[in-house]
């Protein structure tokens, strides 16, 4: 090292000294956090306010003359105000809202408040909730829901053009295929729509509303004709519905459901050829089920028949009596005797009686095989095909079927999938087969997915059948490969605690294997408990996780964390952080918490608030957490609790409440957060009932005050207001790639959901 | 008129016919029961099945394997009286339809059938005796607090008496009394398949005293509490019984009433309206209802999705800061 760069490294070390220093370490508060009940200097009322009262009280009351006098008296004031350069009051915006309400009935009031919005001192927060008002009118929600319909039909089109088109480099000679292909797919999409879809639905309820509240204004005669057209369409689209169930039931020989949908879709559309035909086929099939059903129960009269052929009695006997010897009477009956089948199913069964189960499915297998049309054959079928009792049977069957499907998937991917018997349903299938053929293609990619691929319906199919048949018989012949199966199985899907159930039953598990799972299982029920939201319950559920795994690192753990629960004082916990603090001053100053300015100076020589902020934790108590003196920002916090006055705390929670009504009008990000506890705790405050609180586990509130930034950081991410997107799309089941804008769709309304 | 038709009408209605009439194969696989033998072998095969745990078995056209075989019998009995008059069936069916009876709970039909049986053949004497007592005993328990509340009911409709709602106290004593002989009979027959039948039968009292309970819950002093700790008793003495998912049912849909009348009562606007208390029977409705939804492989499945569903619909008609989901 020259003697140069010696000295630079000495000058940067002295730099890095000197920061260092400057950055003072954290101190405790120099004086009380909270100015403790502050006074405020009552103000001499002025013409404007009792002019203001005046008015309050004739909207109240419904008295258009004496709130246009008040009116009168605030414009006056008003005028004064600005005649001597004062500045104005900013009441007159919300009195003229108020004096709207009482002079402008029904729908005028709209306009009212439109002219209103037109002037330009009205408040943003008044504006907000004023535009907020206009929108919340039904035949504005109507006509934005036929917008929705309008532009999702558009967005499809568009989109059916637009996403072969960006694959046609990689679709290459395939190209004019794909985009034939995908107008297909448009047009059967357009076949298949409901003839009212979801958001024209919504449009209709939102039109009887109008018609219910204001069955006489000017638009009421051509809304009426609306909803006469769309009730229509929607008659005519339950009647679909109701087709397309009882055809699904149908095809599935389910005469009840079939004859229901049936005739709902004829109440629906009385003349639909359609529906009167599926409706006769359900009457067909209801009542050939019903005969078939009752010649099932009778006795066979024919001249031939023989209802107690010879050595029916004997056989009868040594089957219904306890210890009958049954083979010896089987032995007896002639070669030629018509008990023959009788017979050889009473031995399979009392193979089964004495625990020989396998010999039993065995015989019963063989029965069916002999003479699948036999008289005993249906019933061997049914015996066999009964998945409660031939549980190792149902348990192979399923297994196969899973592994089949498994392979299928392997070689044939998608190609694989069959469509339903429905024209639009095979038109679809025959349109996508290039594809899916090209699918076939990815072979060696799916072949390495293979062992990833999570357990799906089939495997919990499977793991019914390998429970079922371990609960009926936990010794029995296969319950070693069952039980091998399933704790397989619930490992591949870390579910540690049902693993351990099995495990523990199977006597070739070994101790040091029970020890691991039982870690893991303790782990799990250990999660489990830290999510239960309820304290009483929580508490239980870690309570539990000891008692059930005391020898655990995870059991041990749950042990501390219940003591610590048991242990903590806390009612409640709602946080107001910091930054909530800081970007609503309103809150922390001597109007809300009144919180020494000095704790949010960023200065930490004077003592500062740390990030959590503070906490109402029950009763009068406020949590302050400070950072810790000596420390830093990102060291846990110093925890001091300090008892407000009931005064303080209202004023406190009103403070609170009124800023998140402001935010949430003025920022759509800032939305008011409904929870009924926190609610609770406050109307509690509010009525000064602090000083006794409700100790049920169900009252314990959980909710906490976050400022944007903590919430959403420095920038925050907005959507575009434009209505496309430009969307790469890769595919490795077909080898795609392309680039295309996309026209969005518009998202659901929230309440879509009482639609569908 | 036939003739008349032309004819193409006529070959079009005779594939509609053809269309129509149920295929060979299908008719034969449901042909009626050929022989005495063939309903006793299959009712044979399920009498020691454990009902208690497990659903009872369907034969092949999906009925109860107990009710279609008893069915089956008494449908031979009277389309072939001549072949069975010399009686030397009598014994044996009597025992047969004896052991589907007792399987629908027709105790009493199935005693006497057992003794019939006893009568007849002496093979069969010691079993049909032993089982025709046990059945007498079961039918002489059964339902007796129902059987009180249906006679005080028709006492009632006779204008002979005033309804009059059993007391607590005597209804408990009642279905105490029951259980303790439920319990001994359950002992007597350790060893036989009449254990899962007394079983069925013990869960059958526990549920009607729940019941009682339930149905008086507006009645009696703490009646809704003691309704909820009634059908969780239930849930807690039968959780390896078939029927343990209805009675998780039974318990979540007394939670979603009272959710509802708690709703009805207290309207969420009005300030009698108490968050923690609405909150406790929601939850504790949806909880349940989840857990059974989460039970795969049963019919109570879908029922528990489908409640707690419409249990959830319910619930959003509750202002938001009255109740937060």
């Amino acid at each position: 090292m020259t003697r140069t760069q010696l000295r630079h490294v000495t000058a940067l070390c002295a730099c890095a000294a000197w920061a260092t220093a400057c950055q003072s370490p954290a101190a405790a508060p120099l004086g009380p956090p909270l100015q403790e009940s502050p006074r405020f200097a009552p103000r001499v009322p002025d013409e404007i306010d009792y002019a203001s009262a005046d008015l309050a009280m004739a909207t109240l009351v419904d008295d258009g003359p004496d709130a246009a006098h008040a009116l009168e008296r605030i414009e006056n004031a008003e005028a004064r105000r600005r005649a001597a350069g004062e500045a104005p009051s900013g009441i007159l915006p919300a009195a003229l809202d108020a004096f709207n309400t009482v002079h402008f009935p029904g729908r005028s009031y709209r306009e009212a408040t439109q002219r209103l919005l037109d002037r330009d001192d009205v408040p943003a927060t008044t504006r907000a909730r004023l535009e907020q008002h206009l929108q919340d009118d039904p035949l504005m929600l109507a006509k934005a829901r036929e917008r929705d319909a309008t532009m999702l039909s558009t967005a499809r089109l568009f989109n059916a053009v637009s996403v072969p088109a960006g694959h046609a480099l990689s679709a290459g000679p395939l190209f004019p295929y794909q985009i034939a292909s995908s107008v297909a797919h448009y047009l059967l999409d357009e076949a298949e729509t409901d003839p009212l879809p979801l958001r024209r639905r919504q449009a209709l309820a939102h039109w009887k509303e109008f018609l219910a509240r204001y069955p006489s204004e000017a638009e009421s005669p051509e809304i009426a004709q609306k909803v006469e057209d769309a009730q229509k369409d929607w008659d005519r689209t339950r009647g679909q519905q109701a087709l397309d169930d009882a055809q699904d039931a149908l095809a599935q020989s389910k005469a009840p459901p079939a004859l229901f949908h049936a005739s709902r879709a004829l109440r629906l559309t009385p003349g639909s050829d359609e529906a009167r035909e599926v409706h006769d086929d359900s009457v067909d099939l209801a009542k050939r089920q019903r005969e078939i059903l009752h010649r099932s129960v009778q006795a066979e009269t024919g001249d031939s028949q023989q209802p107690v052929p010879r050595g029916s009695r004997e056989l009868a006997l040594v089957m219904l009596a306890p210890g009958g010897d049954l083979e010896a009477a089987v032995e007896k009956l002639p070669a030629s005797s018509p008990l023959r089948e009788e017979a050889a199913f009473a031995l399979a069964t009392a193979r089964g009686q004495a625990g020989d189960d396998d010999g039993m499915w065995r015989a019963l297998r063989e029965l069916v095989k002999s003479d699948e049309d036999g008289r005993m054959a249906r019933h061997a079928s049914a015996e066999l095909a009964d998945p409660t009792r031939n549980t190792y049977g149902a348990f192979v069957q399923a297994k196969s079927h899973q592994r089949v499907e498994t392979v299928v998937w392997v070689l044939l991917g998608n190609a694989a999938q069959t469509p339903k018997a429905e024209t639009t349903a095979v038109a679809r299938w025959i349109l996508a087969l290039p594809g899916r053929i090209r699918s076939i293609g990815a072979l060696p990619m799916r072949l390495i997915q293979a062992p990833f691929r999570k357990p799906g319906a089939s495997e919990s199919r499977t793991a019914i059948f390998a429970r079922r048949y371990l609960a009926l018989d936990p010794m029995g012949s296969h319950a070693d490969e069952v039980r091998g199966w399933l704790e397989d199985y619930e490992k591949e899907r870390k579910n540690w605690l049902g693993a351990l159930r099995v495990a523990q039953e199977d006597p070739r598990v070994g101790e040091e294997e029970l020890e691991e799972l039982r870690e893991k299982a303790a782990k799990q029920a250990l999660g489990v408990a830290r999510r239960e939201e309820r304290r009483d319950l929580r508490v239980a559920m870690l309570f539990n996780v000891t008692r059930e795994f005391p020898d655990t690192s995870a059991g041990r753990e749950a042990g501390t964390l219940a003591r610590e629960e048991a242990l903590q004082r806390r009612l409640h916990e709602v946080q107001i952080s910091r930054g909530f603090l800081e970007e609503n001053p309103a809150v922390a100053g001597v109007g809300g918490l009144a919180l020494d300015p000095a704790l949010l100076d960023g200065e930490l020589r004077n003592g500062e608030l740390h990030a959590e902020g503070v906490m109402l934790v029950g009763g009068r108590a406020v949590e302050l957490n400070y950072v810790v003196p000596g420390g830093d920002e990102d060291d846990p916090p110093e925890r001091v609790t300090v008892a407000i006055s009931e005064e303080h705390l209202a004023r406190l929670v009103a403070k609170l409440e009124e800023q998140s009504f402001e935010n949430s009008l003025l920022d759509t990000d800032a939305p008011i957060e409904p929870h009924a506890e926190r609610d609770l705790v406050f109307e509690r405050a509010r009525l000064g009932l602090s000083d006794d609180p409700d100790r049920r586990p169900g009252a314990e509130a959980r909710y906490a005050y976050r400022g944007m930034r903590e919430q959403y950081g420095m920038v925050r991410s907005r959507e575009s207001i434009l209505p496309f997107e430009l969307v790469v799309q890769g595919s490795l089941d077909d080898l795609s790639l392309g680039a295309f804008p996309r026209m969005r769709m518009p998202p659901p309304t929230p309440d879509a959901l009482l639609y569908e | 008129m036939l003739a008349e038709m032309p004819s193409s009408l006529r070959a079009l209605m005779a594939v509609a016919l053809m269309a129509c009439a149920s295929s060979p194969e299908v008719e034969e696989h449901y042909r009626p029961a050929a022989n005495a033998l063939e309903i006793i072998a299959v009712l044979n095969r399920h009498v020691p099945d454990d009902t208690y745990r497990f659903e009872p078995a369907r034969d092949f056209t999906g009925r109860n394997v107990y009710r279609s075989s008893l069915l089956r019998l008494e449908n031979l009995e009277l389309a072939h009286p001549e072949s069975l008059r010399a009686g030397h069936m009598e014994g044996v069916i009597a025992f047969a339809k004896a052991r589907a009876l007792e399987r629908v709970r027709a105790f009493e039909l199935a005693g006497r059938q057992y003794r019939i049986a006893a009568e007849r053949e002496s093979l069969l004497a010691d079993e049909a005796l032993r089982s025709a007592d046990l059945c007498f005993a079961l039918d002489a328990l059964g339902d007796s607090t129902l059987r009180v509340r249906r006679e005080a009911e028709l006492e009632a409709e006779l204008g002979i008496a005033p309804i009059e709602v059993l007391p607590p106290h005597q209804a408990l004593a009642s279905f105490e009394s029951q259980a303790a002989q439920l319990e001994s009979l359950l002992r007597s027959s350790e060893g036989t398949h009449h254990v899962a039948v007394v079983r069925e039968e013990i869960e059958r009292n526990d549920v009607e005293r729940a019941r009682y309970f339930v149905q008086l819950r507006e009645l009696l002093p703490q009646g809704d509490l003691r309704s909820i700790g009634e059908l969780q008793r239930v849930t807690l003495r039968h959780p390896q019984s078939k029927n343990a998912a209805r009675h998780l049912l039974s318990l979540a849909d007394l939670y979603a009433d009272l959710s509802i009348e708690y709703v009805a009562q207290h309207p969420p606007e009005s300030l009698s309206f108490d968050p923690v208390e609405f909150r406790d029977f929601v939850d504790s409705g949806a909880r349940i209802y989840e857990m059974v939804a989460a039970r795969d492989g049963t019919p109570e499945k879908l029922e528990a999705s489908r409640r707690l569903e419409a249990f959830l619909a319910f619930s959003l008609a509750v202002d938001r800061d009255r109740f937060t989901p």
